[in-house]
């Protein structure tokens, strides 16, 4: 029996016990169950397990195959990984959250239905919430709930696809989707919020840098992969998916530049780098399928080891922008070489861990005869470089000291850093390692001559344009406009709406119902013969010539001034008779309907 | 369909009936009094309980009071749809009266007595509604759940109280005797019986004219279902106690009238002659007016309770919404939502009461840090929220995902598109409450105040929030009774 336990539930159910442990039990724990689910799906096969009968369908929350199995690999490590870096963390909730949201990443992971796939996908919404609120104040609460209410939009999108598709074919198996299928573009959708592709992704730079430090190496790992590995299980080959992806990357790397926040940067970043995932998704073909694969894998660790060095930064500094940092060389030496293993990683320097995922995409997209995308994707990486391995560390670290003194991090943040940096060079140095996991047999060589020199090229160019431009480049602390700001507006424009004309429309309503319609009522009600005089005199008073009307009126003051005592003394008959006339014939009415 | 003769259906009744007297004779003894509200509710439920498994073998239970004229008779009848709601606002009534308990006292609210023996009258006809066989019986119990619930909503006594009870009645006598009364009339009158039968009594008994007045007049009259524009007295009842809030603004009384509004268009009109009315998908938008309005409606709400009472008209709507799409998913969820919301809308009642118990606070910009202060209060509060907002695992996911099952199985995208905006209303409104109890001001807000959780309170509604997470994952005991229902 090789799958004795869902790793999604040894981190879901596992999490319940953490508030009842104290002191270095807990910390064990805490490492514990991340090593454990590393151990257990290390362990698993492929197969169809853990099927269960839920409302007449099959629930299978246990398809693993290779491409399922890649990814669980490098959850587990980076749960791992972002464990350690938070173990100093006292926040019970924190860290049950952290888990939760592992957990549900592994449980969309292998989600063999959309059933599945759809709750877990909501639990990571709102355990990854929670990595942002609980940084606290108010940017990081504003912030938070504009990400759950943008990521509950997403979830309804995917809800949407997934029951139209559901009704449609009758199955709700999780697996690729034709284009004539109606559900196509709304389950798009919802994979595409996720994974921040603009117009979509202004969530990510919007929250993950209001986040806690250690929530962030956590965002930064699960949410954007797991939607890259649904686009690549169920929308391969979707030719927008190229151009999407290749827009990512040059948006984010755009966009990357003009900010001053450290982990703005890197978010963006994110963005960026997701751009050639998805672009690897929508070629299509095994090598791109295996370049994103083998991307993501290589992008979570050195993003999670970029934005831990980023977050040593901010804890032991206290600032966050790139114009009130510099200097830190001098007091933060490991911080600075590990963060630099992370940037060359991402820049994908020969012998670090991007160069041989994102020289695979490229090489896909050649292969695929699209020099266009090749070249946007060149100039992105170029891009890159220049913001995470030059601008970030120059103004950082170098640059004009801003006489912080700062020490390095507490042992347990260095200690994941470590893991995570030794990873990105391991994975660097001997791709074999990590190609021989990935979902199709890989016929690449990244360390050719080529491949090398022009790469080597790209950089190195970039660089001394860097230190040319130098003067130019300084941060500066500015506000940077994306898409969020038509959804903030909007958000803001809706609620007046809301509050000023439709509560003033509600109010007339009310003032009607029950003031004018009651009110009149009731005064039609103490004598209604009388206003009938009243009306008939005023009906009158129309067709008669000046004299006459003169007369109607005063006849019409004079009874509105006995009102509702009897105008005239003999009526034939009272007005309770009148009343019972009137509903006799309206049930009269409602005979002869029949 | 086998029938068994069997006078629980009665008993049910009777139970809470027995327990005023005894109350109202206890009532210098505060301890003993309360003991007979617990004791009649526990002995409400197990019989209640005790006709399920009878209804789960596709049975129903009949039993004949008296008979007044031919075809109108005080009968009972329990069927899934009528156990399936007496069973959740009996088992309900339970925690309820344990709530009542401690935070009347915790309050030291007056007129103790008055409040217990009310709430228990208000069981027996809610029961009474739920077990009625006829159109007859159903309405002589709704109205004295109105009659009963009048001195509730009235308990403050204030100026304020006075009029928000006036509101009330007014509006849900009114609307039933002016509307409802005359529908009922006309449909004696056409179909020369009022009882409740599995496909109508109508069909071919009028002209379709006629057949469609008498259905809007059952709409307009049946104003505990709070479908727009006679949803008014919902907020003006927020006046009354919490509890009263919790169990009957939130469960009986307005479920009282989805249920009718049920009985209505399953029992006396039939699916398929509203479906030839052409009824159907008219009414499916009408009610989609309601979801979406009140739920703007709640945005706009300071004051927890009315975006709570305003959430629940949203909610109700659902409930019809289901009912007038007519597939058999959209019935199933509407029919379970019954049970889904009561469990949910409670939970949130419960945790405004326990607030105020606690704090005296009602508005909800008040209430930042509070979480801190109650935490399993706004833990609970939290997981009803996720309920109502459908995020699975939560109970309401599933009505969720029955009703949007249905309006795609209704080929009607524009309801779907409904239902999944006020969703992500329910979340605009819900959750800012959430995150303000627990990430919002600072340490010192409430540091110095003496604010603890009452434990006679808070068990009850942490019990209501655990139930609503169960019944997302084991929907199956109301999923089988709306199936017996719509079969």
């Amino acid at each position: 029996m090789n799958n004795w336990i869902h790793p999604a539930a040894l981190f879901i159910l596992g999490a319940f016990l953490i508030p009842f442990l104290k002191g270095e039990i807990k910390k064990a724990y805490l490492l514990i169950i991340p090593f454990f689910a590393l151990i257990d799906v290390l362990y698993m096969s492929e197969g169809t397990y853990w099927v269960y009968n839920f409302l007449g369908n099959d629930l299978i929350l246990g398809k693993v195959d290779r491409l399922s199995l890649v990814f669980g690999y490098v959850f587990t490590i980076m749960a791992f990984i972002g464990m350690i870096y938070a173990l100093h963390v006292e926040d019970d909730l924190h860290h049950m959250t952290a888990f939760f949201y592992a957990g549900s990443s592994l449980g969309v992971l292998y989600a063999g239905d959309y059933f599945t796939l759809f709750v877990f996908w909501e639990i990571m919404a709102f355990a990854s919430a929670y990595l942002i609120f609980a940084q606290r104040g108010k940017a990081a609460v504003n912030a938070g709930f504009r990400y759950l209410l943008v990521h509950i939009f997403g979830g309804i999108c995917l809800l949407a696809g997934i029951i139209i598709h559901y009704v449609d074919s009758g199955s709700i198996l999780f697996g690729p989707i034709g284009v004539d299928d109606r559900a196509f573009y709304l389950i798009l959708i919802g994979f595409l919020l996720n994974a921040a592709v603009p117009p979509l992704s202004a969530w990510l730079p919007d929250a993950y840098p209001e986040a806690t430090v250690a929530g962030a190496v956590f965002l930064s790992a699960f949410t954007t992969k797991t939607a890259v590995y649904v686009l690549v299980r169920a929308f391969p080959g979707t030719e927008a998916l190229i151009w999407l992806g290749t827009i990512m990357t040059l948006y984010g790397v755009f966009y990357a530049f003009i900010e001053n926040d450290i982990r703005r940067i890197l978010a963006y970043h994110i963005i960026s780098q997701v751009g050639f995932m998805v672009a690897g998704a929508g070629l299509g073909t095994e090598m791109g399928i295996n370049g994103s694969v083998s991307h993501a894998f290589a992008h979570i660790l050195y993003k999670g080891l970029l934005f831990m060095a980023a977050g040593a930064i901010i804890q032991m500094t206290g600032r966050r922008k790139l114009s009130e940092l510099g200097g830190l060389y001098k007091t933060m030496p490991v911080t600075l070489i590990l963060y630099m293993i992370g940037g060359f990683s991402i820049s994908a320097f020969p012998l670090f861990s991007g160069f041989i995922s994102k020289s695979m995409v490229l090489s896909a997209a050649s292969y695929g005869h699209r020099p266009i995308v090749m070249l946007l994707l060149t100039t992105a990486s170029a891009g890159t470089f220049l913001s995470l391995g030059l601008k970030i560390p120059y103004f950082a670290f170098f640059g004009r000291d801003s006489g912080i003194s700062a020490k390095e991090p507490p042992v347990n943040m260095r200690i994941a850093m470590w893991i995570a940096a030794i990873l990105c060079i391991v994975i660097g140095i001997f791709p074999g390692t990590l190609y021989s996991v990935l979902p199709y047999p890989v016929n690449f060589e990244p360390y050719t001559g080529e491949h090398i020199t022009g790469s080597l090229g790209l950089l190195l160019f970039t660089a001394l344009g860097f230190f040319v431009f130098l003067r130019k480049l300084n941060p500066e602390a500015t506000v940077n406009l994306d898409t969020d700001w038509f959804y903030r507006k909007g958000a803001r424009a809706f609620l007046w709406f809301l509050y000023n004309p439709m509560s003033a429309f509600g109010n007339h309503i009310g003032a009607l119902f029950f003031d004018v319609i009651p009110g009149s009522l009731a005064w039609f009600s103490k004598n209604p013969l009388a206003v009938f005089k009243i009306n008939m005199d005023k009906f009158l008073m129309q067709f008669s010539n000046p004299g006459r009307k003169r007369e109607i009126e005063n006849l019409i003051e004079t009874e509105k001034a006995i009102y509702p005592g009897d105008i005239i003394k003999h009526w034939p008959i009272g007005s309770t008779v009148l009343w019972v006339t009137i509903f006799f014939i309206f049930y009269l009415l409602l005979y002869y309907l029949k | 369909m086998e029938i068994v003769y069997s006078a629980r259906p009665l008993y049910a009744i009777a139970v809470s009936l027995i327990a005023v007297v005894l109350i109202v004779i206890s009532r210098r003894h505060p301890n003993l009094r309360e003991s007979w509200t617990i004791l009649a509710s526990i002995i409400k439920f197990a019989v209640i309980a005790s006709m399920i498994p009878i209804i789960l073998n596709g049975k129903i239970i009949e039993y004949t009071l008296i008979t007044i004229l031919p075809g109108l008779d005080v009968k009972f009848r329990v069927d899934a749809l009528g156990i399936l709601f007496a069973s959740t606002a009996s088992f309900l009534w339970i925690l309820t009266s344990i709530y009542s308990i401690g935070y009347m006292r915790k309050l030291k609210e007056h007129a103790q007595t008055r409040y217990f023996s009310y709430f228990a009258a208000s069981m027996a006809a809610t029961i009474g509604v739920a077990f009625s066989a006829n159109m007859f019986t159903l309405f002589f119990f709704y109205e004295v759940i109105t009659l009963c619930t009048f001195p509730l909503v009235a308990h403050k006594e204030t100026p304020e109280a006075i009029k928000g009870a006036r509101t009330y009645i007014v509006y849900l006598l009114g609307a039933s005797v002016a509307f409802q009364l005359s529908a009922i009339f006309l449909t004696y009158y056409a179909a020369g019986t009022l009882d409740f039968t599995t496909h109508g009594i109508l069909t071919g008994k009028g002209s379709d004219i006629l057949l469609t007045v008498i259905f809007i007049l059952f709409m307009a009259g049946i104003a505990k279902a709070a479908i727009m524009p006679f949803h008014n007295w919902l907020p003006a009842a927020m006046v009354a106690p919490t509890p009263v809030s919790a169990l009957l603004h939130a469960v009986a009384v307005v479920k009282t009238g989805v249920f009718t509004i049920l009985r209505v268009i399953f029992f006396i009109f039939g699916i398929d002659l509203i479906r030839n009315l052409n009824l159907s998908t008219a009414g499916a938008y009408f009610v989609s007016i309601t979801i979406i309005v009140a739920s703007l409606i709640a945005l706009t709400k300071d004051n927890l309770k009315a975006r709570l009472a305003y959430s629940t008209i949203s909610q109700l709507s659902y409930i019809i919404l289901g009912a007038f799409l007519m597939t058999p998913s959209s019935m199933v969820g509407g029919i379970i939502h019954i049970a889904n919301h009561a469990f949910s809308k409670i939970t949130l009642f419960f945790c405004a009461g326990s607030i105020y118990a606690a704090t005296h606070k009602t508005n909800i910009s008040e209430l930042r840090g509070i979480g801190k202060k109650l935490p399993w209060t706004m833990g609970a509060f939290f997981v009803a929220t996720l309920s109502m907002i459908g995020i699975p695992p939560a109970a309401g996911f599933i009505s969720k995902w029955y009703l949007a099952v249905g309006s795609i199985e209704a080929k009607n995208i524009p309801i779907l598109v409904v239902l999944l905006v006020s969703s992500i209303l329910n979340a605009a409104y819900f959750l800012p409450i959430v995150y303000k109890a627990f990430f919002e001001g600072s340490k010192e807000d409430y540091y110095y105040e003496n604010i603890k959780e009452i434990p006679l309170v808070v068990i009850p509604l942490v019990l209501t929030a655990i139930g609503s997470i169960v019944l997302g994952l084991y929907p199956d005991f109301f999923i089988t009774l709306a199936r017996e229902v719509i079969k």
